[in-house]
């Protein structure tokens, strides 16, 4: 076994890879020896087959079996013990002389390699960010609070409708006469919200309605989205395209949202019990809510900024032939068609972008000696698994239930790397903010979306 | 004589003592004594042969009951040869199959 480097440039080398006799045929040999041991062959009882005769069947097949799992072991041993950064994996050399298994005792391998560039991510005071905090306005909170509180409202029935009520009565359908269809349309107890009527009359006719009144209004026109009307009617969509004329609904109930009053009860409905007293606290928690989510938006504004600003400080050479090949040799469109080479060229910019972020990353975290800890993966996963519950609105989870979910997120092989990945991305970002120097700026919300927009935009 | 080795021994037994002993039988020209043997073998496979042992079989009475009677017989008596070969040699009988 001969393992040489030949390095083209700085970005490709060549391993080539010689294979002697020696260094297979004992892997052959007992292989052979496992298969004589099982193989059939009519003629002869099984495991009495002549070693001669399963080689003579087996040999060639064994042969190329065994030198490709040797020059592969070897190949990915010789990587690690030459520390060799390579991007990829190697390829097969298009220089490579074609083998010739019957003949050749000694095969010689070639592989190219892209080397990964060499970066060198310096970080120093010096350098200037801005990280943007959302300014919470009075308005932002006040919403925030309505919000919250109408979580909890409850349903009061009432006389009079008025914008936010419901109305549950009997639907039917009328003919051009006023009188009620005797095969048309009639839904017992529907329910009507008044803000989602589109047509000014039913809308109107609607909120002077009073318990046990009669309204008669033109239902396709109230309604005018199929799947609305559909659900409504209880019948299909394709039916609901048709329904036409004028509808009786006899109002029965009428019923609208109370928001809760604002006391001890609701304040421990909403945080758990006894954190919050008055509603002077109540207003600071929610503003404390309202920040820590804003947080995370400057959080992720930083860390875009942070990544354009790298990626435009180095500037990093790859070994592009050879990643096309890699790319075109690795990648499958959904079919599962190789992609083609215009397929490629179309995706190398955003992949060599990738990989430029990737590179740096990896040089900041081994320049920095930054690790990734079980815990720092179970804190992510237990923040992700936080976020998630506040997208439903569930802010107070107890820390228990919190862990057993983030135990099981990571129970799954991918998203467990994805956590990693996340972790190791925050400790990245962390990094970043203690090297340089962070100009804090306060922003509105409007002009933080405005900024996150043009950065989409430029992309 | 130019015809020593009739035809090699395929034989469980055979392969048994050609993997653990390096023997390989043939069935030989009855005339043929051990050192013809032994240059037939090598110049035939391209080998070193240590040891020729040969023992005589003689062919068996056969006897058949047709409808038209009994046909006695016998069949042909041979000769076998065990070789010995020289350590790290080998006869591959199903090179050419």
């Amino acid at each position: 076994m001969n393992i040489e480097k030949e390095q083209i440039d700085d970005l490709n080398a060549v391993v080539h890879i010689t294979v002697q006799k020696d260094d297979y045929e004992p892997r052959v040999e007992k292989v052979l020896k496992d298969y004589r041991k099982k193989i059939n062959m009519p003629g002869f009882r099984p495991g009495h087959v002549p070693a001669s005769l399963v080689k003579k069947m087996y040999g060639k097949a064994v042969l190329a079996d065994e030198i490709n799992k040797l020059v592969s072991e070897n190949l990915s041993k010789y990587i690690v013990e030459n520390n060799l950064d390579i991007l990829g994996e190697p390829l097969p050399s298009e220089k490579q002389q074609t083998i010739d298994f019957d003949q050749d005792e000694q095969f010689k391998f070639s592989f190219d390699m892209g080397l990964s560039p060499e970066v060198e991510v310096k970080l120093s005071k010096r350098e200037k960010l801005p990280y943007y905090v959302i300014e919470v306005t009075d308005d932002m909170v006040d919403g925030q609070k309505k919000n919250i509180i109408s979580r909890f409202a409850t349903i009061e029935k009432c006389e009079k409708a008025d914008e936010s009520s419901m109305l549950k009565g009997d639907l039917a359908q009328l003919d051009q006469n006023g009188a009620e269809l005797d095969e048309g349309i009639k839904v017992e107890d529907a329910i009507l919200a008044v803000n989602i009527i589109k047509s000014e009359d039913a809308k109107t006719k609607l909120l002077e309605a009073k318990v046990g009144d009669d309204v008669v209004f033109e239902l396709n026109k109230a309604l005018p989205n199929e799947t609305e009307l559909s659900y409504l009617l209880k019948i299909s969509k394709e039916e609901a395209k048709n329904v036409k004329g004028e509808f009786k609904f006899k109002v029965k109930e009428i019923t609208k949202y109370v928001d809760p009053e604002l006391n001890q009860e609701l304040f421990d409905k909403i945080f758990g019990p006894d954190k919050v007293s008055n509603e002077e606290e109540f207003t600071t928690q929610v503003k404390k809510d309202l920040e820590d989510s804003l947080k995370l938006e400057s959080e992720y504004k930083f860390s875009l900024d942070a990544k354009e600003k790298l990626m435009g400080k180095v500037d990093v050479k790859f070994p592009e032939e050879f990643l096309k090949r890699w790319l075109k040799a690795n990648s499958k469109d959904k079919d599962g068609n190789p992609l083609s080479d215009e397929q490629i060229d179309e995706e190398m910019p955003r992949f060599l972008e990738d990989l430029k972020w990737q590179i740096i990353r990896n040089q900041l975290v081994k320049d920095n000696n930054l690790k990734v800890e079980q815990q720092d993966i179970i804190d992510f996963a237990k923040k992700s698994a936080r976020l998630q519950f506040m997208q439903y609105g569930l802010n107070n989870i107890p820390e228990e239930y919190l862990e057993n979910y983030a135990m099981d997120m990571l129970n799954n092989e991918e998203q467990r790397r994805n956590m990693a990945e996340g972790a190791m991305h925050d400790k990245v970002m962390e990094f970043v903010k203690e090297a340089i120097k962070i100009d804090t700026k306060e922003v509105s919300r409007e002009e933080f979306n405005e900024l996150l927009e043009s950065k989409k935009n430029k992309k | 004589m130019n015809n020593i080795i009739i035809k090699p021994i395929v034989t469980e037994r055979m392969t048994m003592l050609g993997d653990t002993l390096n023997r390989y039988g043939f069935v030989v020209d009855k005339r043929a004594n051990k050192l013809e043997i032994k240059k037939a073998v090598e110049e035939m496979y391209g080998v070193t042969v240590n040891r020729v042992n040969t023992m005589n079989y003689q062919g068996k009475a056969k006897v058949r009951y047709t409808k038209s009677g009994i046909i006695s017989g016998r069949t042909n008596s041979f000769k076998k040869a065990i070789v010995t070969l020289a350590e790290g040699d080998k006869i591959d009988f199903f090179s050419n199959i």
